[in-house]
C-alpha cells in the first residue's frame, strides 16, 4: 500500500471522528465532553453493576441465628464477621433456587412461635420488599408471594431433605411457606458452630416470650456479663481548623461528575460551595453535607419497580463509595434503612453502622442538617436525581464503657415517661442499641432506642 | 326466540360476578378453618402461672430434660416485685450463682441462666408486699454427644417406617 492511500485512510478516520465528536457535542449529553469519557467512566461503572443478579441486591439489615432452643435463644451476626458473609452468600443461593424451582406449600397467618420452633436463620430487611422484577415475570413463586419483609430459612443437615423457606410479611401478619430441594448443610453447620462458641449476648424473641407490649417481633439482648463498647466521635474530614479543605472536598465531589476538569466552582457568603458541570450541580454545606442534583429531565414518567430503582440507587452509591474508599475518605459502612415510593419514583434512605451498631442522631441535629438519615437517594426517570449525604466519619475514642442498663430498665423508663404524659395503651414497635449523638461535637455513646409509634426514645445504656 | 336469548345472556352476566364473589368468600372461610395454630388457647398454653408471677418463656414444668446450654426465663409480675434467681447443681453447694432484679413499670422480668451438664436446680424467690414465695425447678442438661448421635439417627432413619427400632435407639441413647 502506498503512502498516499495510507494518508487518505488516516484522513478519513479523522474526518469521521470529528463528525462523530461534533455530533456528540451538539446532540449528546453535554457533560460528557471528554472524548475518552465512554472508555473509562462506563467501564468503572460496569464493575459495580449487579443487573445480572437482582437477588444478590437484597442485602439483609440483620441476620438472626435461631438456635432452636426452648424459650428461644438467638444471636445477631455482625456485618464484619465472616459468618455474616457466608450466611448472606448461602441465602442468595437458596433464594435463587427457591424462585427457580421452589414448591409453594401454603399461606398462613403469621405465628412467630410456630415458625421459630426450629433451628433456623432469619434475614430481616428494611421495609417491605416487593418481589416484582426480582425474577422474570410469570414466576410461580412470585405470583403467590407478592412482598415480604423477612425471610426465615430452616436448613437441613442432610442434602436429601428439602429446605423450608418462610417469606414473612409482618405488617400484614402473613407467612408464605415454600420448600426447595437445595443443599443447606453449610447453614446448619454454621448455626451449630456459633452455638458451640456460647456467645456472651443471647437475644430473645418478644413474640416467643409472650411480651404483649411489643407490636412486632423484636430481638432483645440479654447477658450476665455486661458487654463493653468504645465511645466514638463524629467528625467532618472536609473541615480542618474551621476552614474548608477544598482539595479533600474535591476528592469527594469529583467522582460524582462526568468530567471534573470542566466543573465550575463558586463559594457563597455562608460558606456553601457550588460545583456545576453540565446538568449536574453539587453543593457542599459546611455543616457537613453534600447534595448532588441532576437537573436534566426527559419530562416523561418512567415506571420503575422497587428492585430496578434500588439497583440504580445502590449502583450509584457503591460507585461513589468505591472511589471514596480509594481515597480513605468517608468509609463508614452503610445499610438501607428505609424506602418510599413517590408519585415520580422511589426514595431510598441509608444509615451508618459504626462498630456493627447503627448510628442515630438526635432530632436537634436532624433539624439542623434537614436530614433524618445519613444518606438520601431519589430515583426518578430511571436515574439518580438527588443524592444527599453527610460527610461525617466516626472515630473511636479511648474511653471504654459497659452496657449495664438492661432492656427491662430502659423499657420501664420509657413506660414511666409515657405514663406521665397520660398515655395508657403503650405499644412498642422496636427496640435496639445504637450509637446515639445528642448534639454536634458530643461524643457518641450506646443508647437503647425505643420506638413507640413514630416517636423514638433514646435511653442511655450506661448508668 | 330472540327475547329468550336476551334474557339468558342477561341472566348469565348477572350470575357470573355472584359466583365469583361466593367462591372468594368460601376460600377466605376455609383459610380460617384450615389454620392449625395461632388460636388464643395455643398462645397461652406455654405460660406457667405461679400466682405471684407468670413465667411466659423458658420454663414450662417443674422438671425437664434438655441439650440447651442457656435458658432465658422471662415472665410477668407486679411492679415492685423482687426476684432472686439461684442456680446450682448440688443443694449443699456453697457458691450458688445468684441474680436478682426488681420488676419495673414494664411489669416484665427476664433472666439468662447458664446450664451445666447434669442436673441444674433453679430456685426463684419472689418477694411481693412482704410475702415471700420460693419455686424450685430442675433442668437436666444432657451431653452434646448424645444430641449429635440423635441427629445422626434422625437422618439415617428419616425415611424408615420402623418406628419401633427408632424408639429403641432413642431410649438407649437417653439412658
Amino acid at each position: 500500500m502506498d503512502k498516499g492511500k495510507l494518508k487518505t485512510i488516516f484522513l478519513g478516520v479523522l474526518i469521521f471522528a470529528s463528525i462523530f465528536q461534533t455530533g456528540k457535542l451538539w446532540f449528546g449529553n453535554l457533560s460528557g465532553r471528554n472524548f475518552f469519557y465512554n472508555l473509562w467512566v462506563r467501564n468503572s461503572f460496569d464493575v459495580m453493576n449487579y443487573s445480572e443478579e437482582p437477588i444478590y441486591l437484597l442485602q439483609p439489615r440483620r441476620i438472626v441465628i435461631n438456635f432452636g432452643v426452648e424459650g428461644g435463644a438467638y444471636t445477631i451476626l455482625k456485618h464484619t464477621e465472616e459468618a455474616f458473609k457466608l450466611a448472606k452468600e448461602e441465602m442468595t443461593e437458596i433464594l435463587t433456587a427457591v424462585f427457580l424451582k421452589g414448591e409453594f406449600i401454603k399461606e398462613e397467618d403469621l405465628n412467630w412461635k410456630h415458625i421459630l420452633s426450629q433451628k433456623s436463620m432469619l434475614y430481616q430487611y428494611s421495609g417491605v420488599i416487593p418481589t416484582e422484577g426480582l425474577i422474570t415475570d410469570g414466576n410461580k413463586i412470585i405470583s403467590k408471594v407478592s412482598k415480604f419483609d423477612q425471610v426465615l430459612l430452616v436448613p437441613n443437615k442432610s442434602g436429601e431433605q428439602k429446605t423450608t423457606c418462610y417469606f414473612i410479611d409482618e405488617a400484614y401478619n402473613k407467612v408464605y411457606e415454600v420448600a426447595v430441594k437445595q443443599e443447606s448443610g453449610t447453614l446448619y453447620d454454621l448455626i451449630d458452630t456459633i452455638r458451640e462458641d456460647s456467645p456472651q449476648i443471647v437475644y430473645i424473641s418478644t413474640k416467643q416470650s409472650n411480651m404483649n407490649q411489643f407490636v412486632n417481633n423484636v430481638f432483645l439482648p440479654t447477658f450476665n456479663d455486661p458487654p463493653a463498647y468504645q465511645k466514638m466521635v463524629m467528625q467532618d474530614p472536609v473541615i480542618e481548623k474551621g476552614v474548608i479543605d477544598e482539595k479533600k472536598l474535591e476528592r469527594i465531589v469529583d467522582p460524582l461528575l462526568m468530567n471534573p476538569a470542566l466543573k465550575k466552582k463558586q463559594q457563597m457568603e455562608d460558606g456553601t460551595m457550588y460545583y456545576i458541570e453540565g446538568s449536574i450541580m453539587i453543593k457542599y454545606y459546611p455543616i457537613g453535607m453534600i447534595e448532588y442534583i441532576d437537573q436534566s429531565s426527559t419530562g416523561k414518567y418512567t415506571r420503575t419497580s422497587f428492585i430496578e430503582a434500588y439497583q440504580i440507587a445502590k449502583g450509584f452509591l457503591d460507585k461513589h463509595q468505591a472511589s471514596l474508599n480509594k481515597e480513605d475518605l468517608l468509609e463508614n459502612p452503610m445499610y438501607l434503612s428505609g424506602q418510599r415510593q413517590t408519585s415520580a419514583g422511589w426514595e431510598f434512605y441509608f444509615d451508618f453502622r459504626l462498630e456493627g451498631i447503627p448510628y442515630v442522631f438526635s432530632e436537634a441535629i436532624a433539624d439542623k442538617v434537614n436530614m433524618k438519615h445519613a444518606v438520601k437517594i431519589v430515583v426518578e426517570e430511571g436515574k439518580v436525581k438527588l443524592y444527599r449525604r453527610l460527610t461525617w466519619e466516626g472515630e473511636l475514642l479511648d474511653d471504654e464503657c459497659e452496657v449495664n442498663v438492661s432492656y427491662l430498665q430502659a423499657l420501664s423508663d420509657v413506660i414511666n415517661t409515657l405514663y406521665a404524659e397520660g398515655v395508657e395503651n403503650i405499644e412498642i414497635n422496636d427496640m435496639y442499641w445504637a450509637y446515639y449523638q445528642k448534639d454536634f461535637n458530643a461524643p457518641l455513646e450506646v443508647y437503647w432506642m425505643v420506638k413507640v409509634g413514630d416517636r423514638l426514645f433514646p435511653i442511655k445504656a450506661r448508668s | 326466540m330472540r327475547k329468550y336469548l336476551y334474557v339468558m345472556v342477561f341472566a348469565l352476566i348477572m350470575l357470573f360476578p355472584i359466583k365469583e364473589a361466593s367462591a372468594k368468600d368460601l376460600s377466605a372461610h376455609s383459610d380460617v378453618s384450615a389454620k392449625t395454630y395461632a388460636s388464643p388457647s395455643d398462645e397461652q398454653s406455654d405460660i406457667l402461672d405461679l400466682g405471684v408471677i407468670k413465667i411466659t418463656a423458658g420454663l414450662t414444668k417443674e422438671q425437664e430434660v434438655t441439650f440447651d446450654k442457656v435458658r432465658n426465663i422471662s415472665g410477668e409480675a407486679k411492679e415492685g416485685t423482687l426476684l432472686v434467681f439461684k442456680v446450682y447443681q448440688d443443694k449443699e453447694q456453697q457458691d450458688k450463682e445468684s441474680y436478682s432484679q426488681s420488676v419495673g413499670a414494664s411489669g416484665l422480668f427476664s433472666q439468662l441462666i447458664n446450664l451445666k451438664e447434669g442436673k441444674n436446680y433453679i430456685e426463684i424467690r419472689v418477694e411481693q408486699n412482704e410475702n415471700e414465695k420460693v419455686f424450685l425447678f430442675e433442668i437436666n442438661r444432657k451431653k452434646e454427644e448424645i444430641k449429635k448421635e440423635l441427629e445422626e439417627v434422625k437422618i439415617n432413619n428419616i425415611f424408615s417406617e420402623q418406628e419401633v427400632i427408632k424408639d429403641t435407639v432413642l431410649k438407649a441413647l437417653l439412658k
